[in-house]
């Protein structure tokens, strides 16, 4: 085996890897810049206090969904094979649960959306219909939206990773075993 | 300029972590090939076995620290990599002796006048080991490899006296599988 070809493939990879990350990131910082420069820093009078919270909640979710994908990034990059095979197993474990709480950032980050989406289109587009109907609408559509996206996720969880995390929580099971 | 030490520093942080790889897998060269040998029917898998673990002592080379012996760290980078551990998939890995492989003494009484039914012991062996669960056969290749009980705690991340009272359960649950194959 050819070593030197071996470590540039491995440097192309790492610095590959790296990249896609950092795109994404710059993407959702981008978004955290624009909203925050509309909604906020934007001298325009016709933005009424409704749209300057929104933006506060804009950028507070956007901020979440940059954090949970640094965090991400850092897991991803730390799976390290050199750990005892205890401690990579539990670390598995913990991968490939259904509900982990790094998923509590994205929750949080799509809540601040939905508080900022609500605040924008309140007394806004449905001014006619009256706040309940514009509300309701809204709320409706992300709580559908939010219910489809973790019916998918459970499904997916169970084809996908239901397996490892039951031959995971097995092995330790051994390990703890005489 | 800042730009510029940055790039320098990390030219050289890459160097020094090729230099190290290089040093790693020119020093340990057997203990990988012997890890990988029994989890490889023949050459070619166990080559890309071999590769696959070069590939992750790459990524893990940064975490290792000295806390644990280097060989210690080479065990459990190769034992993770053949059983997929740290992959999207768990392995059912079947393990393959080699009949000719003298650590098989580990486990057996390998009696020299017995040359007759050796071919059949053997066979059985590999067998009872391959009915062992995927821990136990982590641990039997670990002592075919003359490992000693406390490298493979520290591997497995068990206790010592939980690895010899595994290792001894082991080793008299594949005496008697060849005791009732009269063997």
């Amino acid at each position: 085996m050819n070593l030197d070809t071996l470590i540039v493939d491995m440097q192309s990879k790492d610095k590959k890897f790296k990249n896609i990350f950092k795109r994404f990131q710059v993407v959702f910082f981008l978004f955290v810049i624009l909203y925050g420069g509309l909604f906020l820093v934007n001298p325009d009078s016709e933005l009424t206090l409704n749209h300057r919270i929104a933006g506060v909640f804009y950028v507070l979710g956007f901020s979440a969904f940059t954090f949970y994908l640094r965090k991400y990034y850092k897991i991803y990059n730390k799976v390290n094979y050199s750990d005892p095979v205890k401690k990579v197993l539990e670390d598995a474990e913990k991968r490939y649960r259904k509900f982990k709480p790094d998923s509590l950032i994205v929750f949080t980050g799509v809540l601040f959306i939905n508080a900022a989406t609500l605040l924008m289109t309140i007394g806004n587009i449905f001014e006619s219909r009256g706040t309940l109907y514009s509300f309701l609408l809204v709320e409706m559509l992300f709580l559908g939206s939010l219910g489809f996206g973790l019916v998918i996720g459970i499904l997916w969880w169970r084809r996908d990773s239901k397996p490892i995390w039951l031959s995971v929580k097995n092995l330790l099971k051994e390990l703890e075993e005489e | 300029m800042g730009l510029l030490n940055k790039q320098m520093n990390h030219f050289i942080r890459m160097n020094k972590k090729e230099d190290q790889f290089r040093k790693i897998i020119v020093d340990n060269e057997n203990k990988i090939q012997g890890i990988c040998k029994y989890y490889s029917l023949n050459d070619s898998d166990q080559q890309d076995m071999y590769q696959e673990v070069l590939i992750n002592i790459w990524k893990s080379i940064d975490s290792f620290r000295g806390d644990a012996q280097l060989s210690t760290w080479i065990y459990r980078v190769a034992v993770n990599t053949a059983m997929g551990f740290a992959n999207k998939e768990i392995r059912r890995q079947k393990i393959f002796l080699d009949q000719k492989d003298k650590s098989l003494q580990h486990l057996i009484d390998v009696d020299e006048n017995t040359s007759k039914e050796k071919e059949k012991l053997f066979q059985t062996l590999e067998n009872q080991i391959n009915q062992l669960s995927v821990i136990d056969k982590i641990i039997i290749t670990l002592v075919l490899e003359s490992v000693n009980h406390k490298e493979i705690a520290s591997v497995i991340g068990i206790t010592e006296s939980n690895v010899r009272v595994k290792v001894h359960r082991i080793k008299n649950e594949l005496k008697e599988a060849l005791k009732s194959s009269n063997l």
